[in-house]
């Protein structure tokens, strides 16, 4: 059964990752002056050498942090369309927190800044699961309405009080490099990270497939009246996933200040949020299939940079090609039907 | 001093009651309509190119329906596959301020602002029957043809809604669908009419911002759209409650652009002031009706 759905969700990403280039190169054969060299590049960029490649594979960090907090929230039934904020807030928090901790211990250092990024985070949004428990706040509009204004009071403290005077922007100091993740393929972005990354992917399908609380958080998502009638505290499930659902969104845009940046720059992580819920949506909601799903629009994302820099293209094509993607997933039915699947065979 | 708050306010309110005007529709048919905030900036972004391009009001507004247009076809698809709408919704949002932000590159080579020579003016129309009436005459006058269409349309929505059988029909979809497939009401067509008509609501509310500045700018609609979606929320099918929430929310607007001029508060902190009281607002709207409801 499980080899049986994988290998269906295999066909829709394929199927995702076709029209994914089929789209981009669309959109450059007709803007482009020279649309071979440009397609070639966008196609074929992130895997053409070495720098570009751990550039991909670092740039779906943050991505697969944010897919793994929008399949948590979406497993419980909310909406938190506040990750962009979360992230950006918590981010912001643990870079804080991290520049008064130069010469701490490495060991203690690292995991101390992650948990201070996964509380700030976590309470972000769950502070929008509290409106949501006591006055049935619509949580979809409240995170996304409190997540844009955590952003600017976190854009408020980068450009005054903790703004870097020597920096030409809106810019934090750099933290030290001793608590920064260790680079794995020098040039090129990619760090230590991702290893954090990928061990968090594994624990949150663990947590979601087989633990009480995962079992808890499925049958809220899929119906919170059954839930409730059958002993499950629906608001203390709804506010714990929210929690963890911010905190890894917090996570993410943390590990990528500490592998990449090395500061907290004003808006660094414009659309980790709003990608992350495509992520996790191309991903089905299950936690291990939110990698190659973030590698994609990784790959997306740097394709459409090299490209721009071998060629004349815009590099917002990725964003254009990752909407489309967004869209063309919400109906995955039309995915099914034009692989040659019968629409609703396998329930969902 | 007072008048021209109020009319600052006014102004600021409009593309919300726009916008949330064509949200109403879909909220009536049951579908939130969360793709306010691209159709908007996609909007706004085409009602200034077709401006430039042809210098008349008339043609870049047909544009913004048809670009308008095409989203709500690609909501109404979503909708005929079953796929969830908040996502297809979202999808628009992303894709709108990708395109808009790759056309702006491409066709003007810009990245944050462009101001067009060729648009044309929109002079502020002064009305000569208020012109007697000292208060009325600063509140209600002096405003251009924009946003006299609002004032219109909301008038026309209100009958819309509450007067005309296809007003009926439509919230009776939206009451409950199978009621009303047995009465024989074509639920499609409700749905699909509502959601093209809020597709020309908000290709209004993306025009209002623009055209009068004869600019646009990256990000232009800065999440109006979303807090118009509240005032459609907290209204429901009461037209002038959903207009009453965007004054308000218009008032925040104002105030945070107004105390940007006049105080030292920094300016993100001013920024926040629309999100933080519409959350407000939302949850005493939802701690008032409960307490109401016991």
């Amino acid at each position: 059964m499980f080899m049986k759905v994988n290998r269906r969700w295999l066909k829709v990403f394929l199927f995702t990752l076709v029209v994914a280039f089929i789209c981009g190169s669309v959109i450059i054969l007709t803007t482009s002056k020279n649309p071979l060299t440009a397609i070639r590049w966008f196609c074929l960029g992130p895997v053409s050498n070495t720098y570009f490649l751990g550039n991909m594979l670092s740039g779906s960090i943050p991505l697969v942090l944010t897919g793994l907090a929008a399949v948590i929230a979406f497993s419980a039934g909310t909406f938190n369309l506040g990750l962009e904020g979360q992230l950006y807030f918590a981010t912001f928090c643990a870079t804080i927190v991290a520049l008064h901790l130069e010469g701490l211990v490495r060991s203690f250092s690292i995991p101390l800044i992650l948990f201070v990024a996964f509380i700030v985070g976590g309470l972000a949004a769950a502070f929008s699961g509290v409106l949501k428990i006591l006055f049935r706040v619509d949580e979809l509009l409240s995170s996304f309405l409190i997540g844009q204004a955590l952003i600017y009071i976190a854009d408020y403290f980068l450009n005054g009080p903790f703004r870097d005077p020597f920096a030409g922007l809106s810019a934090s100091k750099y933290i030290s490099g001793s608590m920064m993740f260790s680079k794995i393929l020098p040039p090129s972005d990619l760090h230590s990270g991702v290893f954090v990354a990928i061990a968090i992917s594994v624990v949150v399908y663990f947590v979601l497939r087989f633990s009480n609380l995962g079992y808890q958080i499925k049958v809220t998502g899929s119906n919170h009246d059954f839930a409730h009638y059958g002993g499950i505290k629906v608001h203390w499930v709804w506010l714990v996933a929210l929690f963890l659902s911010g905190g890894m969104a917090g996570l993410g845009g943390t590990i990528d200040v500490l592998g990449v940046h090395g500061r907290m720059m004003k808006g660094f992580s414009f659309g980790y949020g709003f990608n992350g819920i495509a992520v996790a949506l191309i991903a089905r909601n299950n936690p291990i299939s939110v990698i190659p799903s973030a590698l994609l629009f990784s790959y997306l994302e740097v394709g459409a940079q090299v490209s721009s820099i071998m060629a004349d293209v815009t590099p917002e094509v990725s964003k254009i090609v990752q909407a489309t993607i967004f869209y063309l997933i919400t109906a995955e039915s039309l995915a099914d039907f034009l692989i040659g699947k019968k629409v609703a065979a396998h329930g969902r | 001093m007072v008048a021209d708050i109020i009319h600052s306010v006014i102004s600021a309110a409009v593309p919300m009651i726009f916008a949330a005007l064509g949200g109403t529709f879909t909220h009536l048919v049951g579908k939130l309509n969360i793709a306010l905030e691209g159709m908007m900036l996609t909007s706004s972004f085409v009602a200034i190119y077709v401006a430039d391009k042809t210098s008349n009001l008339f043609l870049s507004l047909i544009a913004c329906f048809g670009a308008c247009s095409v989203y709500a076809v690609l909501l109404i698809i979503a909708i005929k596959l079953k796929a969830n709408i908040f996502v297809a919704g979202l999808a628009i949002n992303l894709f709108s301020s990708g395109l808009t932000s790759f056309l702006m590159a491409h066709l003007f080579g810009s990245k944050g602002t462009i101001v067009s020579q060729n648009a044309p003016i929109l002079n502020k129309i002064e009305l000569p029957v208020l012109s007697h009436i000292p208060f009325l005459e600063k509140i209600l006058s002096g405003y251009n043809i924009l946003e006299y269409t609002a004032f219109v349309l909301i008038f026309v929505c209100y009958v819309l809604i509450n007067k005309t059988v296809i007003g009926y029909k439509i919230r009776a979809v939206g009451k409950d669908m199978n009621t009303a497939r047995n009465l024989g009401i074509d639920v499609d067509k409700m749905t699909i009419t509502s959601f093209l008509l809020s597709g020309i609501f908000s290709a209004l509310s993306g025009a209002v911002l623009s055209l009068p500045m004869r600019s646009f700018v990256t990000g232009m609609s800065n999440n109006r759209g979303w807090i118009a979606l509240v005032a459609v929320i907290i209204g429901g099918e009461r037209i002038f409650v959903v207009v009453l929430f965007c004054l308000i929310f218009g008032l925040f607007t104002f105030l945070s652009n107004f105390l940007q001029l006049i105080s030292k508060i920094p300016v993100e902190l001013l920024m926040t002031i629309p999100y933080i009281f519409t959350v407000l607002m939302m949850v005493l709207y939802a701690y008032s009706t409960r307490k109401k409801a016991g």
